[in-house]
């Protein structure tokens, strides 16, 4: 039996006085193990479904049934919406307790479902949310899964102002997964959607693979032991924090934010934070202090705190000291990974020379603590970004970034 | 209010806070410094009373600063009546609907629903998009002004639009006609 932990490592813990440090921590949230008679939460689900016009044949028949599919493994205690979008936004079915009749009525509906026009992805997504959050029962396992093929080009469109709205939405208790299908959508704003709003981001390259990741996502939600976790850092004055990996992160003061939202039993989430500490003033050392919190399977809190020094010393010393090689090579692949994914986003502008240029740029300063097979890789994209990506290996490609920089690939 | 004292650690107990949180709000301003006896620091029923409410009020998700500017400029029953107001509001998901109706007020074509009433609405996207395209759409309906609605029967309509009225308007109604008859005739059948 695992218990809820948090821990917090160092590359270091040694600052030098003279002149400001990089040191590089690791945070490590471990979820419970799931209790013994395990009864998954009850799930209160909405399935936000794109049928714009490019998604009629083949895309649109697979996530049909991967609701219906969705559908069949949901119990009586669960609630399901479903919400089908193309310009307008269309209630297939408002959330009801998934009992067999209500299966076999929602099952002939979206059976039924013919493709339409344009992608009011905004529209749809919030239609989804509103379900969600008018079902939403204490204790309940809420999720809206949004599944698009396309750009969203009627409604919101603007990727920040929507990653804005799915933040606001997790913090009221309903977070977003995103699902992209084919070749024709976004992958920064679905994975900026899914960040923001607490789930997770897939890319599915071929329409059969839909089953299959909705079973996923389905798997996942239901081996949840940990909800809405939470890791808060307080660090000195005069410390500058980056969290890697994209993870919503909010500041107030002296104090960082990360959202981890629901954890999965086994799930072990590890975060990297970059550190750079002042000279030293007249204090020997500086303390960063950390909480993880969430609520556990029966609503408990879960919580704990836990402190780390780290000492200033010259800065020879500082230079000649050992650094935690294990925690470097993770951190390594997390940091390429967050600045491959950002190069990514400057090719798809057009901006080649500049996304190669930066790409190359993080190889060279992580290549101490990368594998030659990791590091041959890299350099690869670096020389294809440069002549330009086409869009299914830009999508390939900003996936294993994903996984990669959130740890997700453990 | 009682002279009960506490030290720190008691306070922190008992309002359910960790003592580091409560330094905190006094190094930011929420609280204020505490009275000395002797080496240490005492704090009264005041401070239990401050901290529940300002937990109430980080509840209802303002900000650190937003806070201390409502404890500095409103009254004890201004900011009771404020969080009630809130708490009131907060079922389950109540709060994420108040806040995408917000948006949706904002940004009405941010959603159209549908249906009859808000396809009067319709984005001026939909709007300029040729008739051939909207058709192309199984049941896509742009614009109301630029449509004719028939009823064939109850629950069963034509929509048609004006530029596909005025070429196809007599085919269109023989076809509304047809149809009605085809019902009239279904029904009697059974």
């Amino acid at each position: 039996m695992t218990e809820f932990a948090f821990e917090m490592h160092v590359d270091s813990e040694l600052i030098a006085r003279e002149v400001p440090s990089q040191r590089v921590l690791e945070l490590v949230v471990t979820p419970p193990s799931a209790v013994a008679a395990h009864q998954r939460p009850a799930l209160n689900l909405g399935l936000v479904i794109d049928r714009s016009g490019s998604m009629s044949g083949d895309k649109l028949e697979y996530v049909k049934r991967a609701a219906i599919h969705v559908l069949e493994v949901m119990q009586e205690q669960d609630r399901v919406a479903v919400v089908a979008y193309d310009t307008e936004v269309t209630p297939v079915s408002p959330s009801v307790a998934v009992t067999p009749a209500a299966k076999a009525e929602i099952k002939a509906k979206i059976e039924a479902m013919r493709s339409g026009n344009m992608t009011n992805l905004s529209g749809g997504w919030l239609a989804g949310c509103q379900e969600v959050a008018a079902a939403a029962v204490e204790g309940h396992l809420n999720r809206v899964l949004l599944l698009t093929d396309g750009l969203a080009n009627v409604g919101i469109t603007d990727l920040e102002e929507l990653g804005v709205h799915a933040g606001q939405l997790l913090l009221r208790g309903v977070p977003t997964s995103t699902f992209g299908v084919g070749r024709d959508f976004d992958e920064h704003l679905l994975e900026h959607m899914a960040n923001q709003g607490g789930g997770r981001y897939y890319y599915i390259e071929h329409p059969q693979q839909i089953p299959g990741i909705f079973e996923e996502e389905f798997r996942e939600l239901a081996a949840v032991t940990a909800r809405n976790v939470q890791v808060t850092l307080g660090v000195p004055t005069g410390v500058s924090v980056e969290v890697l990996g994209s993870w919503r992160t909010e500041q107030d003061d002296r104090h960082w934010h990360l959202w981890l939202s629901d954890l999965a039993a086994n799930q072990r989430r590890q975060v990297y934070v970059k550190l750079l500490t002042p000279p030293a003033g007249d204090q020997p050392q500086l303390t960063v202090s950390g909480v993880a919190s969430g609520k556990g399977e029966g609503g408990e809190p879960l919580r704990v705190e836990t402190l780390l020094n780290l000492r200033y010393a010259p800065e020879t010393e500082v230079q000649a000291a050992p650094l935690r090689m294990d925690l470097m090579e993770r951190f390594g692949l997390v940091e390429v990974a967050t600045r491959a994914a950002e190069a990514l986003k400057l090719e798809r502008k057009g901006e080649r020379e500049q996304a190669s240029a930066m790409l190359s740029m993080s190889l060279a300063s992580s290549a101490p603590y990368l594998s030659a097979a990791i590091h041959e890789e890299y350099s690869g994209l670096v020389e294809r970004m440069r002549r330009g990506l086409d869009e299914e290996s830009r999508k390939t490609s900003h996936q294993r970034q994903y996984t990669t920089k959130q740890r997700r690939d453990q | 209010m009682s002279s009960r004292q506490y030290l720190i650690g008691e306070l922190a107990a008992r309002a359910g806070v960790s003592v580091r949180t409560i330094r905190y709000y006094i190094s930011e301003g929420l609280l204020p410094p505490p009275q000395t006896r002797g080496r240490y620091s005492v704090y009264d029923e005041d401070y239990l009373q401050r901290i529940r409410l300002i937990r109430r009020l980080k509840d209802a998700y303002l900000p650190i600063k937003e806070i201390r500017y409502m404890l500095e400029t409103r009254t004890e029953e201004e900011l009771e009546d404020f969080v009630q107001h809130y708490e009131s509001k907060l079922g389950p998901g109540g709060d994420a609907l108040a806040y995408i109706s917000g948006v949706l007020e904002r940004r009405p074509d941010a959603q159209s629903r549908d249906g009859l009433a808000s396809r009067s609405r319709a984005s001026a996207a939909v709007r300029s998009q040729p008739v051939d395209n909207a058709r192309a759409g199984s049941d896509v309906m742009p614009d109301g002004a630029g449509w004719r609605r028939f009823v064939i029967a109850d629950g069963l309509e034509l929509h048609v639009s004006e530029p596909v009225l005025a070429q196809f308007g007599r085919a269109v109604r023989q076809l509304v006609r047809d149809g009605q008859e085809m019902l009239r005739r279904g029904g009697q059948a059974r």
